[in-house]
């Protein structure tokens, strides 16, 4: 017994030296230098370091702009997280139901995940414009009576990225949801069948349970990956994230302050750490609601 | 009977209008690859080009003699670099879901937090480190730093929980060790996962643009990504939408073939229980 | 068991294959400048040069080549290109870790931003013939009477009209009459429908020369911000009038990307823009006929913005020599005039100017005459901050939600406040 104890910590170190190696020499080296520089006010130019303990962590604290960007990104999370995960889910299910063309939805589905952002942000400011289809459609149907200006409106601009960004990652999320559900026995689904359920109550009863652990994936790496929405907004405003600091998120900000003219590395760096502690801290409370049985 | 009917409709209408939403802006980003600027910026949702040409995927082609060698250097950056990936992802996502050892938990969450932290400060760093360990320039900087890949390890992981124990525990009275348990078992079992793992990161790699820039510093190294980007990127100038979207349609192509390739893996995953 | 090993062989096997790569690269670089016995009898012949630069259309990349080869010819001097892509991270990553080109772009707007940092070596002025340039351009690149850059070339704004729908002779004298008369409001009467008059840039890098009229300066202090100063106020108040009573759009509001493609594209009939819209138009919208005047005056004044790019040399350079070398060259006579009429880019020598007879396109004139009165795009190392603030809340008062005043007095407190922060 005690041997085989000894062989699982042997093995699974050993599994893991590969990642632990290289997520160790590459990512957690450059983490620990950043954590360094959030201490300082640098010039990496000249390579000026000047300890200025926790200034450049008051200062996010302290700060507007940081603080809209922060409330801005945790919408942006709070809107699109919940949504690309109900949608990937029941795609998922959808197509691994008992339809005719399964093969065909599923890889026009999994298309958008191949489109490049520059072509799709392209593609959405077109049709949110003044004179775009959604506006005339929109008009057409008396659903407004004015075109909107959604691109240039504060109250707009953030809602078409989410748009954008859901539509996006849904299919994502949806190929891995799918993936897992191959390796759902079907014996679970036809005892079902057997006590007459109906499908809606198989996917809350059979399916939804089975995906928890994918559900977990999903949703941890749906808030990181929104917490740390850069691309989309960038294009969109041109840099500014704009109008009215209505996409201004945080990674816009710590990228605008990490290059550019500022040459703010040790504030960017700061509130890099703290952005990533606000993920961590999210995930594990994400994680710890799915795991949770009250939710189902 | 009837109930079942409406289910089914219902069923293909959300299918139908799902597949028109995803795939209409596809569409047109494909069809705009064959469309004159002037029509693209035009406006038009049309997806039959007026003036249908393959001016931009010329100009993209011919625009610089090394055009061949980044698609060797991408497929094999992409190739050696999917293949270290899946099989060190798999073992690691593996370890962390099915081995029991004082440490775990702490090794996945350390792995975990390293893809929190925003990419954009950690790329001087990054850039040192590369350069420290003299790999500058060469592919080894655009595939060993990405030979492994945390997203992957946890999504291995959230696989390898949801597989019956008394799978594994029966090979392993059968006179398997454990190692061995792992690649005739827990690999092939996880087909459809690997399979998927294996088209993401392929269209990662394919897709990393600044890194590889970065660290590449000679056009005979740049991978596709990186040459079409350079090739086309005007300071503070003009997009040009028409070569954007054919070097978009162009660099889909690998990616697509690979998930047609892979397609029997995605739908019929060996099932667990032993059944068909 | 035995899969595992082989596994194992496997990687380590290409892990082989990827160092062997490594080597070959290594081996390569010294023997291939060995070779050169340059037939110059210039003590720098056979030196490597990297020089860096952005990316971009045809003409551009072959006129670049063409000097690079002349140049090379010339003084036995090999030149390595690096090609940015994303010009600002990429520099900026390089020059932190010490591998940036010895001769590099430097943009007259970052320009402030490098020098400070102390990146850019000085320049000895009377070497590259600096008095030969256009003043504003020269100037773009000197502080504290030191001269950090030498500007390769130049784009103006200009106005720009579609000729089927405009009469050259009925365009207003004077932007306050183009933005406060009639003119716009009946030209759109007589437009197909959904078509603008004209369109313009939310952008300060379009409008400084407006809001500085009359010897104003939107820079307080050499870094604040000071948007608030009445003068200022009333400078951008015509023109935020045209666009709240919808005189000129955004090309955003049409749908479209920028003046260039809502102009091609017979979305509006007049832009003001800069020169590099010529090369766009006739290659992507070359049935439209279009003409090019100066920018009519404001406050009785003639005003444009004017931007330029020079070459400058890294402080940290390996062959400081032969990148003077090199910028004398590309930014002499010789040089510029190869570079100039190649790309098609306005030369920033007023005797290459002459020499090249870059006049005689009287659609490139308007633009070299505003050459001598232009605004540089350029203001220190705040300009971002100020910018960004200025775009973040002119929307606001366009739709009328703020006045004017309101909003610029928001975008001054908020970037004044960042900067403040920043230079603490």
């Amino acid at each position: 017994m005690i041997k085989r104890k000894h062989f699982a910590a042997l093995m699974g170190w050993g599994f893991l030296s590969p990642a632990i190696l290289i997520i160790g020499t590459f990512v957690f080296a450059s983490i620990i230098f950043a954590l360094y520089i959030s201490f300082h006010k640098v010039n990496l130019f000249t390579g000026y370091f000047e300890f200025i303990g926790l200034d450049n962590y008051i200062r996010i604290f302290t700060d507007n702009r940081t603080k809209i960007a922060f409330i801005n990104t945790a919408t942006f999370v709070a809107v699109v997280v919940p949504l690309q995960t109900f949608l990937a889910m029941v795609m998922a299910a959808v197509l691994n139901s008992y339809i005719k063309g399964k093969n065909f939805y599923r890889t026009i589905f999994f298309l958008p995940t191949l489109t490049s952002s520059a072509a799709l942000t392209m593609i959405f400011m077109f049709l949110f414009s003044l004179t775009g289809p959604i506006n005339e459609i929109a008009t057409k149907l008396n659903l407004i009576a004015q075109p909107i200006n959604f691109l240039n409106d504060p109250k707009f601009a953030l809602k078409v990225i989410m748009s954008m960004n859901v539509w996006s990652t849904v299919p994502y999320f949806m190929t891995i949801y799918l993936a897992s559900l191959q390796e759902l026995p079907s014996s679970l689904y036809e005892a079902a069948d057997v006590d007459g359920a109906t499908a809606v109550q198989k996917f809350f009863h059979i399916t939804i349970p089975y995906l928890k652990p994918i559900t977990t994936f999903v949703l941890l790496m749906g808030i990181i990956g929104t917490f740390q929405m850069f691309d989309q907004a960038y294009i969109f405003s041109n840099g500014s994230g704009g109008p009215e600091n209505s996409t201004l998120t945080v990674a816009l900000l710590i990228y605008r302050n990490a290059f550019g003219q500022n040459n703010t590395m040790g504030f960017a760096t700061a509130m890099s750490i703290v952005l990533s502690i606000v993920i961590f801290v999210a995930t594990m409370v994400a994680k710890k609601l799915n795991q949770s049985e009250s939710l189902y | 009977m009837e109930k079942r009917n409406i289910y089914k409709y219902l069923l293909y209408a959300i299918l139908i209008t799902y597949a028109v939403v995803t795939f209409f802006p596809f569409l047109w980003a494909v069809s705009a690859s064959f469309k004159t600027y002037k029509e693209i910026t035009g406006g038009g949702l049309n997806v039959i080009p007026k003036a249908a040409t393959i001016a931009a995927y010329i100009r993209l082609l011919t625009m610089d003699s090394n055009f061949m060698r980044w698609i060797l250097n991408s497929f094999f950056v992409c190739i050696v670099g999917t293949f270290f990936n899946v099989i060190f992802n798999s073992m690691a996502g593996y370890a962390l879901s099915r081995l029991h050892f004082k440490g775990r938990d702490m090794v996945f969450y350390a792995i975990l937090a390293s893809i929190m932290v925003p990419a954009q400060v950690l790329l001087i760093p990054n850039y040192l480190i590369i350069k420290y360990f003299g790999m500058l320039n060469s592919f080894r900087a655009v595939i060993i730093p990405v030979a492994v890949n945390a997203t992957y390890i946890f999504m291995m992981r959230q696989f390898y929980i949801n597989f019956p124990k008394s799978l594994e525990e029966a090979a392993a009275i059968d006179g398997l060790n454990r190692v061995g348990v792992f690649f005739r078992i827990a690999i092939p079992l996880a087909k459809p996962a690997i399979a998927t793992q294996s088209v993401f990161i392929f269209l990662g790699l394919w897709n990393e643009f600044l890194k590889p820039k970065l660290y590449l510093a000679v056009p005979q190294k740049y991978t596709l990504t990186v040459g079409i980007q350079t090739m086309m990127s005007q300071y503070g100038g003009i997009t040009q939408w028409d070569e954007v979207m054919a070097a978009s349609v162009i660099s889909l192509i690998p990616i697509l073939l690979l998930y047609i390739a892979l397609n029997k893996y995605f739908m019929h995953g060996v099932r667990m229980d032993g059944e068909k | 068991m035995k899969k595992f090993l082989v596994m194992v062989l496997a990687v380590l096997l290409v892990f082989g294959m990827l160092t062997g790569c490594q080597n070959k690269a290594e081996v390569a670089q010294p023997s291939a400048s060995e070779t050169n016995n340059a037939p110059a009898a210039n003590s720098l012949a056979g030196k490597t040069l990297t020089v860096g630069r952005w990316g971009g259309n045809d003409a551009e990349t072959a006129a670049f080549k063409k000097v690079l080869e002349d140049f090379t010819v010339k003084t036995g001097i090999k030149v390595e290109e690096k090609v940015f892509a994303d010009y600002n991270t990429e520099l900026q990553v390089a020059l932190v870790g010490g591998t940036a080109p010895d001769v590099f772009y430097v943009d007259a707007y970052m320009a402030p931003f490098f020098i400070e940092q102390g990146v850019l070596m000085p320049l000895d002025g009377a070497k590259f013939e600096i008095d030969k340039f256009y003043e504003p351009l020269k100037n773009a690149f000197v502080q504290d009477g030191k001269l950090y850059a030498v500007s390769k070339d130049y784009s103006t704004l200009a106005l720009y009209y579609n000729k089927k729908y405009v009469n050259e002779n009925d365009i207003p004298k004077t932007l306050e009459e183009l933005w406060t008369g009639n003119f716009l409001t009946e030209l759109k009467s007589k437009l197909p429908k959904g078509m603008a008059a004209m369109t313009y840039n939310q952008d300060l890098a379009r409008k400084m020369y407006v809001a500085q009229a009359g010897g104003l300066d939107i820079v307080k202090d050499e870094i604040f911000a000071n948007l608030t100063q009445q003068g200022i106020i009333d400078n951008l108040k015509p023109l935020i009038e045209a666009a709240q009573g919808g005189k000129i759009v955004t090309p955003q509001d049409l749908g479209s990307g920028w003046n260039g493609d809502a102009f091609g594209n017979e979305q509006t009939a007049m832009m003001i823009e800069g020169n590099w819209v010529l090369g766009h138009l006739k290659n992507n919208f070359s049935n439209v006929e279009f003409g090019v005047i100066e920018i009519p005056t404001y406050k009785g004044k003639k005003g444009s913005m004017v931007f330029t790019v020079g070459y400058g040399i890294n402080a940290v350079a390996k062959e400081k020599e032969a990148a003077a070398e090199f910028i004398k060259y590309v930014t002499g006579p010789v040089g510029m005039s190869t570079w100039t009429t190649g790309a098609g880019v306005l030369p920033s020598r007023k005797d290459v100017t002459d020499a090249t007879k870059a006049a005689a396109d009287p659609l490139k004139v308007p633009h070299i005459a505003a050459a001598v009165y232009a605004t540089p795009w350029q203001k220190g190392t705040t300009m971002d901050t100020i910018n960004n603030e200025f775009r973040n809340y002119i929307p606001s008062a366009v739709k009328k939600e703020r006045t004017l005043e309101a909003a610029l007095k928001l975008a001054e407190e908020e970037a004044n406040k960042t900067i403040k922060a920043n230079k603490q």
